[in-house]
């Protein structure tokens, strides 16, 4: 549950799986800007439910 | 008469002692194993195929007793390699002998060649000008004569795109038709490995000598194996030949575009079709790009993170961030557009496209004005490959003979199908439409 003292952008901080030193933030900021524009092109191809992830992985 | 294996060598060391303090090609020589091995092979009653070659390797594959740096300063501590790569095994088995390891993109994720910490490789036709990446040591090697034959890896274009800029033939094989074990990953659900070659027949002959089931590598599959240089006599009249239109032709220059039409023309494409999806599978691969290479360096990031090029660090820092539902979003995306690529082969049997945007842009360019926009090189080098790789289609980066400077087009294959793609290089060839270039001193 997320409460007003642990707001959920904290939660979200401490699962990040490393720390963005300051140094190169502005850089990091930069290609995640590239890389959402990259999501929000191939979200917008309207896939069935059915549609599985491709995986090398086979039993 | 077939040249000995000693002699091949001493002339190619004497052509990287001449031309690679200018280029900047390999990162390592292995001068007197070289010269051992080639003594061995020309003891050898059954030489092998590729008796009387050289070849080098992108320095991340991995070489019995040297280290495996993958472009980086990061693994510069890590053990030698206890065995080589199961192609490199391969290449020497059939009587080439490995001469040394070549620069790269850090880690693969470039496609420039500009190295941080190992400077950049120059393009042998214009020493001026990038060789492209991120295998651009292995085609500046060969563009520049010191090699016939050297190794790539391409994840997202980085064989198709260094060929092209240098004026050599390289392939990009059906994903899961080369092993990679023992060459260093950067994304595993993307990475392939392939040759190239100063000539058509050489390319054949290495592809033809590295094919083979690895149970070694999770994504190699037990497909039959085939000879590519039997296709290289084998008529290609009767294949259906379409040029790509839609993604594939939204901006190159004059030259490039010359260059393609006068291969879609010789080559009997007149049909123009489409692949659908084109786009999304694009930005697909480069998102799934970030996540997976990011993953794989996180402790590395953690760590040292100022040991990185900081080209090649804040991407995968950002990377390291991006939400799990997009990712596996992208892997959806995938498996829906293979599904678009095997409807397109139903009504054709091979497929042309431009290689590159352009010709090899000046060293440190960051954009260029083409068709009255102005244009991020670095980010756009890729945007005719990605989406062919994503699909794991079999892909030959062919030179095509004109003047200035070189410019390649991509002669794609359905899955497996990767002799009709020879057959008709082969016929282009023949015909003074397709030819590597060698650069000379």
């Amino acid at each position: 549950m997320t409460t007003d003292a642990d707001p959920i952008d904290e939660r979200l901080a401490r699962m990040a799986p490393l720390a963005i030193p300051d140094d190169y933030s502005r850089w990091v900021a930069h290609w995640l800007d590239v890389l959402d524009g990259h999501a929000k092109t191939f979200n917008a191809v309207p896939l069935p439910d059915d549609v599985e992830p491709a995986a090398v992985f086979r039993a | 008469m077939t040249v000995s294996s000693a002699a091949a060598l001493d002339q190619s060391l004497a052509t990287i002692e001449r031309r690679d303090p200018a280029l900047n090609c390999f990162t390592a020589l292995y001068s007197d194993r070289a010269r051992t091995e080639a003594a061995n092979v020309d003891r050898r009653p059954d030489a092998g195929m590729l008796a009387g070659t050289c070849f080098a390797v992108k320095n991340l594959f991995d070489v019995a007793g040297e280290r495996t740096i993958a472009g980086s300063i990061v693994l510069n501590d890590s053990p030698p390699a206890c065995r080589d790569a199961t192609v490199v095994e391969r290449l020497r088995a059939a009587g080439s002998v490995l001469v040394g390891a070549t620069n790269m993109d850090e880690f693969a994720y470039g496609f420039s060649t500009e190295n941080a910490h190992y400077g950049p490789t120059r393009n042998p036709h214009d020493p001026d000008r990038i060789a492209g990446g991120s295998s651009g040591g292995s085609a500046a090697a060969v563009a520049a004569g010191m090699v016939p034959i050297s190794l790539g890896s391409d994840t997202n274009g980085s064989i198709r795109i260094p060929a092209s800029l240098c004026g050599v033939w390289g392939l990009k094989p059906t994903f899961g038709r080369l092993s990679r074990r023992g060459a260093f990953p950067f994304v595993a659900s993307l990475d392939h490995v392939g040759p190239f070659a100063s000539s058509l027949r050489g390319l054949a002959g290495a592809f033809d000598a590295m094919q083979g089931y690895d149970s070694e590598d999770p994504a190699a599959q037990a497909y039959p194996d085939v000879s590519s240089m039997a296709a290289l006599t084998q008529s290609p009249k009767g294949l259906r030949v379409g040029r790509l239109g839609g993604w594939f032709s939204s901006i190159m220059t004059a030259e490039v575009a010359a260059a393609f039409h006068l291969v879609a023309r010789a080559a009997g494409a007149a049909r123009e079709v489409e692949l659908p999806g084109a786009e999304a599978a694009r930005s697909a691969a480069f998102y799934i790009t970030a996540a997976e290479g990011a993953q794989l360096h996180l402790e590395r990031l953690r760590a040292r993170p100022q040991d990185f090029d900081p080209a090649t660090r804040d991407r995968l820092l950002a990377g390291a961030l991006l939400p799990a539902a997009n990712v596996i979003q992208a892997h959806r995306v995938r498996s829906w557009f293979q599904a678009q690529v095997r409807a397109l082969f139903s009504e054709v049997d091979l497929l042309i496209a431009p290689a590159t945007i352009m010709a090899a842009p000046t060293i440190g360019q960051e954009s260029a004005e083409i068709g009255g926009r102005t244009i991020h090189i670095r980010a756009n080098l890729g945007l005719y490959t990605q989406p062919l790789s994503f699909a794991g289609l079999p892909v030959i980066a062919a030179p095509v003979a004109t003047l200035g400077l070189p410019v390649g087009v991509q002669i794609i294959a359905a899955p497996w199908q990767e002799e009709r793609a020879f057959a008709l290089a082969a016929k282009l060839e023949r015909d003074g439409v397709l030819r590597a270039r060698i650069a000379a001193a």
